[in-house]
């Protein structure tokens, strides 16, 4: 922002909710690679650890809520700063359900563990290594107030989707393999469905962020990557 | 576009004001249309008040002050030597930053306006009159039965619903509101902005404000006035929402200075 | 933001001793705000008592009771029955001294000698043969009876009794010798004296003799004086003030002519008698010593007063209610009448007042048009002679007569009721129609 405001609390307050929102981001990335490195390194203890940091998460989307609703009821924001209340109230909402996202992914680490010989897919790894690079790209725009960024990143989310498309077929055709697997290839296939909804979230992010630039609501329809829900698998029939 | 441009009351072209050697108002383009309040906001000594008083030629009332360039109301240039300044101040109202009622009764302050232009001959006639206005003002009720008490009788908020009722009774086709909820609480002003709201049905309105939220709540355009300029007009929920220059933002975010 | 971190011992020494140094001087000064008040309203007291004291006495009149027949002999006999001509050409020619002279003798038979008849006489005003006159005038079929009927006394005799005047210092000393003291003596152990209000001092115009002399006379002058100085002074100078405060542009012209008036408000009154003097009695030939000339005069130095008023009452009127008029199309002439002039005007009338107060009391500019004259009659209206009430009081306070030092007095309570009156109804307007906006 090139000036301050004149009452320099609103400015600080402001800051704050920033700050706020940035931390959540940071937050979110953790949890991400944290499930992620539970999943894994098939560790249940890692993933513990995950589900106990969510509340951290949900505890910030609230103060933020709280922050955002004082500003709005004590300052009328106008144009800008409307737009940043507007925005930080929604991107902490996204990003605690991207934590939601991490945390049932973590929940599922005990569960994938009671197969001993079940290989993680790698691809699931890829995917939330994308997401996660996605997620830390939105915030630099954010905190950049960098429009192309934000744009670019709302671009990148057709290879999680491809991934995505990929691992759905790799997974069914696990199960139709061994009825065994299919209890863990169920979960996984939850805990890839889940990095598949961060990335459509961090593409709202993104469209957050582009709005909040440039005070324009961004129309155009993303490309969507996504088409596991027309994917039908048939068992092969010698 | 078309129904824009019929709708077009005020056309106003590179208006300028001089007070003596200071230039109020440095060429001013603003169109004002029929049925839509337009606000205009910006820091004191902007030239909006300026502005809003070269609409109905109050500003001939001031010594020294020059205005040039072209204001049509309906297509006539109202600076035209032919143009009688009487008739002009009927067809556009006026509502004041202080309630002002004459002291006299409400009846009087509502007949006042149609006595000096002969709109009525006989007592059922100012009866009508005086009827229609305080109903349209929406004061009617709180009035009707005390209509011979005298209007400085009545709170600050129904005041300036009289001066507005005072307006309407000469059946004006543009109100210009020079801060017209200045002087008034929370709730009076809620009442008035209600009845800025109602009056556009009828009359193209211009508001002259300092409270960015009455503009926002109140009008379907909004100018931004700085420095005896236009910086940015538009659509109200464009100016509150996505200003395009950085000196309406400043301005309407509290950043000025 | 600017905590200096330091905090103030308010509890020093030094504090306290600042403390009290102020308190100090704020009694002080309100004690030399009393004292000023106190001595101001005791040097009013003074005068205002001093005033008082003398000229109660002046209200009043003292009377002697004396038997007086009406010798039919003296009006050719008896009125019944004549025309008021013949009435009034029987009282020119008969002897009311005689007749009063009787009435004395009856009382003190034994003054006889020529010296010591004159002095019985003198205690008697000269104008008892007026009031013989005028009660022989209103029941002509008095004429050859004896009434009682009580005659005003000389202003000597009025002195002594009601103790202005020592009775026993030397003879010499006193205006009044010493077998008139007996005389008077005799006639107040036989209840023959009294003191009344005295209705010659309310209803009668001026006078030689104290006892007889008026204030109405110089009332009526200075109503007709006044009359002729509001119908000329308010009119012009509302019109002017109105003029320039809503009409006329600010420019050089204006500010001159604004100058000029507050400075002709200034201008000694004199000044003013001058310029009547000049322009009205010796270009224009207008009567000398009439209201119509004291009144323009009076005009002349009110004028600026009002238009002083004037124009602070209409700026007084908020600019709002202008553009309010304005507003709604309203043309200027409209704004003034309608809204201006009438919110303005119980402002005016105050000021319009106070100015009529100053000219009521005004002296300087009428002496010099010859409104000084020693008037009799009461004034009928505006172009005959008179006088006002402070050149009456002037001219009493020249007279060598003591009684007239009390008429004097009197005079002037008479001029201050009138002018207490005055700034009452302007107070009494301005309370009653002061506005709040």
């Amino acid at each position: 922002m090139p000036n301050d405001h004149i009452v320099s609390s609103y400015d600080k307050e402001l800051e704050n909710l920033r700050s706020s929102i940035a931390r959540m981001g940071g937050l979110a990335e953790t949890q991400i690679a944290g499930a992620v490195d539970a999943l894994f390194k098939r560790s249940a203890e890692r993933a513990e650890q995950v589900v106990e940091a969510d509340k951290a998460l949900d505890d910030l989307e609230i103060a933020i809520e709280k922050d955002a609703i004082s500003i709005l009821a004590r300052r009328q924001p106008m144009a800008s700063d409307l737009r940043e209340i507007v925005s930080a109230l929604k991107m902490s909402s996204i990003l605690e359900r991207i934590g939601d996202y991490s945390k049932n992914i973590a929940k599922r680490v005990t569960a994938i563990n009671e197969s001993d010989n079940f290989r993680i897919v790698r691809t699931v790894g890829d995917m939330a290594h994308l997401v996660q690079k996605m997620l830390k790209d939105v915030l630099d725009a954010y905190i950049d107030q960098d429009a192309v960024k934000a744009m670019d990143v709302w671009e990148r989310d057709a290879p999680v989707d491809e991934l995505y498309n990929s691992l759905f077929r790799e997974l069914l055709t696990y199960m139709m393999e061994d009825a065994r697997a299919i209890t863990p290839c169920t979960h996984l296939l939850f805990a890839a469905k889940n990095v598949e909804r961060m990335g459509d979230h961090v593409t709202n992010l993104a469209e957050i962020v582009f709005y909040l630039v440039n005070g324009e609501i961004l129309e155009d329809t993303r490309p969507k990557g996504d088409r596991t829900s027309f994917t039908v698998l048939r068992p092969h029939e010698d | 576009m078309s129904t824009e441009d019929a709708k077009l009351k005020f056309q106003t072209r590179g208006v300028h004001v001089f007070y003596g050697d200071k230039e109020a108002i440095k060429g001013v383009d603003l169109d004002i249309y029929n049925n839509e309040v337009t606000a205009l906001i910006g820091p004191s000594g902007c030239g909006k008040s300026t502005y809003l008083r070269c609409l109905n030629r109050m500003n001939d009332t001031v010594d020294g002050a020059k205005v040039t360039g072209s204001i049509l109301l309906d297509g006539t240039d109202i600076y035209d030597r032919k143009v009688d300044v009487v008739q002009l101040r009927a067809r556009v109202g006026m509502v004041f930053q202080k309630p002002n009622p004459f002291p006299k009764s409400i009846f009087e302050n509502i007949a006042y306006g149609p006595r000096i232009h002969g709109l009525a001959s006989k007592k059922s006639e100012y009866d009508a009159i005086v009827e229609t206005s305080l109903k349209k003002a929406g004061l009617w009720n709180e009035v009707s039965d005390r209509l011979d008490e005298p209007g400085t009788s009545l709170s600050g908020g129904q005041q300036q619903r009289l001066c507005i009722a005072r307006a309407i009774a000469v059946s004006p086709e543009v109100i210009l509101m020079d801060e017209p909820c200045s002087a008034l609480d929370p709730i009076a002003t809620a009442r008035v902005e209600e009845l800025i709201d109602e009056l556009r049905e009828n009359y193209a309105i211009v508001i002259v404000t300092h409270s960015m939220q009455q503009a926002a709540r109140v009008s379907q355009k909004t100018a931004f006035f700085h420095l005896g300029e236009i910086v940015e007009r538009g659509h109200t929920e464009q100016i509150f929402t996505n200003p395009r220059e950085e000196r309406t933002r400043d301005y309407i975010t509290g950043r000025f200075g | 933001m600017t905590d200096t971190g330091q905090r103030n011992d308010w509890a020093s020494d030094e504090m306290q001793r600042r403390i009290a140094r102020r308190y100090a001087a704020d009694s002080r000064f309100k004690w030399y705000g009393i004292g000023a008040i106190l001595l101001a309203m005791g040097v009013l007291v003074l005068l205002l008592g001093s005033i008082i004291v003398t000229g109660i006495p002046g209200f009043t009149q003292t009377q002697v009771r004396l038997q007086v027949s009406f010798d039919p002999e003296q009006f050719g006999g008896s009125l019944k029955g004549k025309t008021p001509e013949e009435v009034d050409a029987a009282i020119a020619a008969a002897d009311f001294s005689g007749m009063i002279r009787t009435g004395l003798q009856s009382i003190f038979p034994d003054v006889t000698q020529r010296r010591d008849v004159r002095d019985l006489t003198d205690l008697v005003s000269s104008g008892a043969r007026q009031k013989l006159a005028q009660i022989v005038r209103e029941d002509p079929g008095i004429v050859g009876s004896t009434v009682e009927v009580w005659l005003p006394t000389s202003d000597d005799v009025h002195t002594i009794v009601n103790g202005s005047m020592e009775r026993d210092v030397a003879e010499s000393d006193r205006r009044l010798n010493d077998k008139q003291i007996a005389w008077l003596e005799t006639l107040e152990k036989t209840d023959s004296i009294r003191g009344t209000l005295s209705s010659d001092f309310f209803t009668g115009g001026d006078s030689r003799e104290p006892e007889m002399a008026g204030v109405w006379g110089s009332v009526v002058g200075s109503f007709w004086t006044l009359l002729v100085t509001l119908a000329v002074a308010f009119p012009l100078g509302v019109l002017a003030a109105v003029y320039l405060e809503e009409f006329a542009p600010k420019n050089r012209w204006s500010d001159l002519i604004e100058v000029n008036i507050n400075n002709l408000a200034a201008v000694p009154s004199i000044v003013f008698g001058l310029l009547g003097l000049a322009v009205y009695l010796n270009v224009m030939h207008l009567p000398r010593s009439a209201p119509i000339v004291g009144g323009l005069t009076l005009a002349l130095m009110t004028m600026p007063v009002i238009i002083i008023a004037a124009r602070a009452a209409l700026k007084a009127v908020p600019p709002s209610i202008r553009a309010g008029a304005m507003g709604l199309g309203a043309s200027k002439v409209q704004v003034t009448f309608h809204h201006v002039l009438p919110l303005a005007m119980p402002g005016i009338l105050t000021g319009v007042i106070i100015g009529m107060a100053h000219a009521l009391g005004e002296t300087a500019p009428l002496l010099m048009i010859g409104m000084v004259a020693f008037i009799v009659d009461i004034p009928g209206g505006i172009s005959d002679a008179a006088t006002v009430l402070p050149v009456q009081i002037y001219l009493w306070a020249d007279s060598p007569e003591r009684a007239f030092v009390e008429k004097t007095s009197a005079a002037i309570m008479v001029l201050l009721t009138f002018l207490i009156l005055m700034n009452a109804v302007a107070v009494l307007l301005r309370k009653r129609f002061e506005r709040k906006w």
